[in-house]
């Protein structure tokens, strides 16, 4: 092994250690003074790199090139989270809920970000999830693992109720459509006696896998684990999933295909000359965006035991959307990282309730004038191995070279 | 027969409201081409600011007169309320004014909650519904069975002057025709000598007054305002934009009636109604735009691309 290589093996697990040690710090410290302090260092360490460009390129170099390592030590961080924050179950089931978002976020960013196409409607497909799962939970008592696939699927075909408004309408009108579908859907559900009116759906089993009940503690070489990490590691197996599924869309032609059609990224008319059935992309997109969250729906439901209208209103929806945007339109991991801190920072700031969705307004006001592409923009597609396009490379004719 | 009549008087009502919403919305399209999703919020600070002049005026400088209390309300209201969309203008709009139109969209959407969450927050007891209170006489009569109230009636005459008023002002005046032309062609228009940014200005402060004055007829019809009554109207007044046809004030108009009528005769025809009466409302609205893709005037016209 090389000097060369293992200097950069270093700089992959300080930076690993480093950002995950604050991220734990944040969750774990309950003085208010010190988790703003914590936030704040982080944010001028984070500002201070993106300052310094050789730093920055340094360290963007070691993790392209020590990938598989960086990969690897990502997923052992994450199955040992639980092992790390285990005397404090709250957190272990806030960041499953992250995880849900994370999946919802995906989601949304494979109809917003890589297609183009805007859903403010996401609550209702994840409250269709919910619901689907509850219902079948409590009158047919169908185990808990065949209920999520069957609220996606449920998402997936109460979506094809929009195919027709989707194909005939563009940009604001189709965002009016998500909305009054969301409106109305949120009206029914309130209403309709048979889904529990304005109570929702209560008294949903637990999670459980083939008689494992997800209430037992595990047991791990003497450590006990509290039973929250039984949902964490499922939500973490499902998002890792579709996680990978999501990015390998994104770098194949599919993506590629649903940028051509995107009014942002491409130009649908050119797209339509090219011979993409500009329809057919995004009624596609659209399924598998509201697959992802109507499973993500469905384990909400299996996981809280109940569901109810307040949680599927269109501003829930905005909430949803905004993690596409905050993160970076069109990026896999800065949706990520956006979703977890939704989920994470209301949470940490409890104590100024009132405050945080007028402040959440307010950054997500400025961070749509200030800086569009989000905190982690969205990066080019690398086809060739090794080679990595900038946006310069692209403007010479001849593409990549 | 008599519910009939009397539920198209209570529609008319609403619908005065709802146009005067959806005008503003309409008037931003045209002038911006960007939907101005903190519509709604402008609607409530109106109704709240309204509402603080009236208890000022009454508890501090004792005036009784419901007349006076009414008219410095109404005025003091809309000349607040212009002025804070006149800021509100400047500070989030005109930085996105080139902006696609979706970010438009998210932009003001994210400011609209910042703005209501403002007033929960910082209002006395805000998270609560605050009692507004009626001024309006509590007069009413039966012609041939159709109750008529003061309330209704005073809004619907109201509004309907506002509204009046409005189209003159667009078509008449030479602001009003320099908003026209700007909803035309921007480049063109400020070639010719208007000052793009000042009708910017101009439209904020017509779509504050009439805002201002929904709410406050709001107010005074339902005697209760809160802090999040502006999401509601927002949505019903874009969606009757939209029905009618973004960019068309008649069009804005006929789509706030169509959708008030269409509101409370599903509340009052179909058995159990009232509660799906949005249902009903935005399912038309889903359906309108299948069918007529760019609303129920523009579609006829059919000349403005966006």
């Amino acid at each position: 092994m090389s000097s060369h290589t293992l200097k950069e093996l270093l700089l992959v697990v300080c930076c690993l250690v480093i950002s995950w040690a604050l991220f734990i710090a944040v969750l774990l410290i309950t003085n208010l003074f010190l988790v703003f302090a914590v936030i704040l260092v982080a944010g001028l360490v984070i500002y201070g790199f993106s300052r310094w460009e050789r730093g920055k390129a340094s360290i963007v170099q070691a993790f392209q090139r020590q990938s598989r390592f960086a990969q690897v030590s990502m997923i052992v961080i994450f199955l040992c989270l639980p092992f790390i924050l285990r005397s404090s179950p709250y957190w272990i089931l806030i960041l499953t809920l992250a995880i849900l978002w994370i999946i919802v976020a995906l989601g949304i960013n494979i109809q917003f970000g890589s297609a183009g196409i805007i859903n403010l409607g996401a609550a209702a497909f994840y409250g269709v999830g919910a619901y689907t799962a509850g219902m079948f939970a409590t009158r047919l008592g169908t185990p808990p693992l065949l209920n999520l696939l069957l609220g996606a699927v449920m998402s997936t075909i109460v979506g094809s109720l929009l195919f027709i408004p989707l194909l005939k309408t563009k940009s604001h009108y189709l965002a009016l459509v998500t909305i009054a579908f969301v409106m109305a859907f949120h009206n029914l559900l309130n209403n309709a006696e048979w889904l529990g009116g304005a109570q929702g759906i209560v008294g949903i089993p637990l999670m459980s896998v083939a008689g494992y009940s997800f209430t037992q503690e595990i047991k791990i070489w003497g450590l006990k684990l509290p039973s929250q990490a039984n949902f964490y590691y499922l939500a973490l197996l499902l998002g890792g999933l579709l996680g990978a599924a999501s990015w390998r869309l994104w770098n194949s032609w599919v993506g590629l295909t649903w940028n051509s059609i995107n009014e942002g990224t491409g130009d649908e008319l050119s797209a339509k000359c090219m011979g993409v059935t500009a329809g057919r992309w995004s009624m596609i997109a659209f399924t598998i965006g509201n697959f992802y969250i109507g499973l993500a729906g469905a384990f909400y439901s299996h996981m809280t035991t109940f569901i109810s209208p307040p949680d599927i209103t269109f501003y829930q929806s905005l909430l949803f959307l905004s993690a596409v945007i905050l993160g970076g339109v069109d990026s896999i991991p800065g949706v990520c990282l956006a979703a977890v801190l939704l989920v994470i920072l209301p949470e940490k700031l409890r104590a100024f309730q009132q405050y945080w969705v007028m402040f959440f307004g307010i950054i997500l006001v400025l961070m749509l004038i200030l800086r569009r592409k989000g905190l982690i923009p969205a990066r080019i597609r690398s086809y060739m191995r090794g080679i990595r396009p900038t946006s310069e490379s692209l403007k010479t004719p001849g593409g990549p070279r | 027969m008599d519910t009939i009549l009397n539920q198209i008087i209570h529609g008319l009502m609403l619908g005065v409201m709802y146009s005067l919403v959806a005008v503003g919305f309409t008037l931003f399209f045209g002038v911006l081409n960007l939907v101005q999703f903190a519509h709604g919020e402008i609607f409530m600070v109106g109704a709240f600011l309204g509402l603080i002049i009236l208890n000022l005026l009454h508890s501090f400088l004792g005036i009784d007169s419901p007349a006076i209390l009414l008219l410095i309300c109404f005025i003091g209201s809309s000349a607040l309320t212009a002025l804070f969309g006149l800021l509100f203008g400047r500070i989030t709009i005109r930085p996105i004014k080139d902006a696609p139109p979706v970010i438009a969209l998210l932009t003001t959407l994210g400011a609209g909650i910042s703005i209501r969450f403002f007033v929960m927050a910082f209002y006395p007891a805000g998270s609560q519904p605050q009692n507004f209170p009626g001024y309006l006489p509590d007069w009413q009569t039966e012609v041939h069975g159709v109750l008529l109230r003061f309330d209704s009636l005073f809004i619907l005459v109201g509004g309907i002057l506002l509204i009046l008023g409005t189209y003159l002002f667009i078509n008449k005046t030479k602001m009003g025709i320099a908003m026209r032309a700007v909803a035309q062609d921007r480049e063109t228009a400020s070639m010719m000598g208007v000052n793009i940014n000042r009708v910017i200005d101009t439209t904020f402060v017509v779509s504050g007054v009439l805002a201002a004055c929904a709410g406050i007829f709001n107010g005074l019809y339902y005697r209760q305002i809160i802090f999040d009554m502006g999401a509601i109207y927002g949505v019903i007044g874009f969606s009757a934009a939209v029905i009618g046809g973004l960019g068309s004030i008649l069009g804005a108009i006929v789509g706030g009636f169509l959708f008030a009528l269409l509101a409370s005769f599903t509340s009052a025809f179909i058995p159990g109604g009232s509660a799906y009466r949005f249902v009903t409302a935005f399912a038309f609205l889903i359906f309108v735009l299948v069918i007529m893709p760019k609303g129920i005037l523009q579609a006829s016209r059919g000349k403005r691309e966006t």
